[in-house]
């Protein structure tokens, strides 16, 4: 009984320093990525390649695969599991994977050995197949889901162009909190309490969303049709058809364009 | 769950189906998407003076440099050490290329149906150190991924698909 005990003690620590030190690895702000650390990079939230630590995740049509990169010049995959249909991206925050897909929401949480573990599955009302990127932090997960675009595969049975706000608390039970219409909304992107929406024909969008309740909209570029963006800090890079652009939000009473990397047609 | 992958799999049959050869009366044409082909080896990964970004796709950030993804064709990197000025300093050709991720000196990114390992220690000579097989089923070489409606039907004898685009298809025998 005692060795038990002590055993499932011992278990509890191995655990909770596996947890802590997985986090230390892997708790990535924005705000640090300029460190050249020798770590890892900060990707868009159409993301299918994830690097977390000593372990690299992908996601494919849908599943998603776990390499680990103890030799980071040899990937060797450890794990391959299923997840659902029509998986489009994944995003990391604090030790756990959220996967957006055509058919809803999937949290899973990073195991000490690196491999995802499901947590729970928010599903969308089927029929809709919407896209929809998503990002997180601790308390709130943002999720954009759109249908207007007719080259894409999205809104096959539906018409629905929103973002989703859900309470993530409890990461088993993720809880929709508040939706905002937009119209069409893809990539999305978080630093702190600032919430940024590409939205497409209708511009980049940034709010303060300190309250998910009541969303402060700080800018609005109407001109960039902004498809994604990566949040750095001070910078945020923005993807859209006809520039590269990069947005300075240092001062957020003033938040303007730096400069554009153009694409040519 | 179920009546979804009911659907997917009627969805499909239905492409299976759509795909056989019917006759078609008179011309028509319609949106959909085009396979674009490459006879280029899409194993061989090369490196190259900087190009102008034309497809763009994802992008990725590490360190002061912004890794801009050329849609089923490679990598730009491009200096972002004075955002006032970013300059593009490099390209690495990958076929099949949509999806990168660092982790200290290596890059990954898939090539059609691999996965590829670059050592990018130094930007001004990228070298593949690994490459690991057969991560994703080549269904890129087969229809478009995530997307319902008509496409042109592959012909492998036309070379690699290194990435599908929205056209204007005449009599469209493809469909998903």
């Amino acid at each position: 009984m005692k060795k038990w005990y002590i055993a499932l003690h011992l278990l509890a620590l191995a655990i909770l320093l596996g947890i802590s030190s997985c986090a230390d690895d892997i708790g990535f702000r924005s705000s640090e990525t300029a460190a050249a650390d020798g770590g890892t990079g900060i990707a868009g939230s159409y993301a299918r390649f994830l690097t977390i630590g000593d372990y690299l995740y992908i996601v494919d049509i849908d599943g998603i695969q776990t390499f680990s990169l103890s030799d980071p010049s040899l990937p060797v995959k450890i794990d391959d599991q299923t997840i659902g249909e029509q998986i489009e991206s994944i995003f990391h925050h604090n030790g756990n994977l959220f996967i957006g897909s055509g058919s809803g929401l999937f949290i899973y949480q990073i195991q000490s050995d690196g491999i995802p573990t499901k947590k729970s599955e928010y599903s969308y009302d089927f029929p809709v197949l919407p896209c929809d990127p998503v990002v997180a932090n601790d308390t709130y997960a943002y999720v954009t889901l759109h249908t207007r675009n007719d080259s894409s595969p999205c809104g096959l049975f539906a018409t629905i162009n929103e973002l989703r706000i859900f309470n993530i608390t409890d990461i088993e039970n993720p809880e929709l909190l508040v939706t905002y219409p937009m119209f069409n909304p893809k990539g999305v992107g978080l630093d702190g309490t600032t919430l940024f929406v590409c939205d497409d024909e209708d511009g980049l969008k940034i709010f303060d969303a300190a309250d998910p309740f009541n969303l402060i909209q700080l800018q609005h570029f109407t001109d960039i049709q902004a498809f994604d963006v990566i949040p750095l800090g001070d910078l945020a890079l923005v993807v859209a058809p006809d520039n590269v652009y990069q947005i300075d939000y240092s001062d957020l009473a003033d938040i303007k364009e730096l400069s554009r990397i153009p694409i040519l047609p | 769950m179920k009546k979804n992958w009911f659907l997917l799999s009627l969805l499909f049959s239905i492409c299976l189906f759509s795909c056989i050869d019917e006759e078609v009366n008179e011309d028509w044409s319609t949106n959909g998407m085009r396979p674009v082909y490459s006879n280029a080896d899409w194993r061989v990964i090369s490196d190259s003076e900087p190009q102008n970004i034309r497809e763009l796709g994802k992008i990725y950030y590490k360190d002061g440099f912004i890794f801009v993804n050329e849609r089923g064709q490679g990598i730009h990197i491009i200096d972002n050490n004075d955002p006032l000025t970013p300059t593009p300093v490099r390209f690495i050709n990958i076929i099949g290329n949509y999806d990168i991720s660092i982790k200290g000196n290596y890059l990954y990114a898939d090539n059609v149906s691999d996965m590829v390992v670059l050592d990018i220690s130094n930007i001004n000579d990228i070298k593949m150190v690994n490459r690991v097989e057969d991560i994703y089923p080549a269904t890129q070489q087969q229809f478009p991924q995530n997307y319902n409606g008509f496409f042109e039907c592959v012909d492998p004898s036309k070379g690699t698909v290194i990435y599908w685009t929205n056209d204007i298809l005449k009599n469209p025998k493809c469909q998903i």
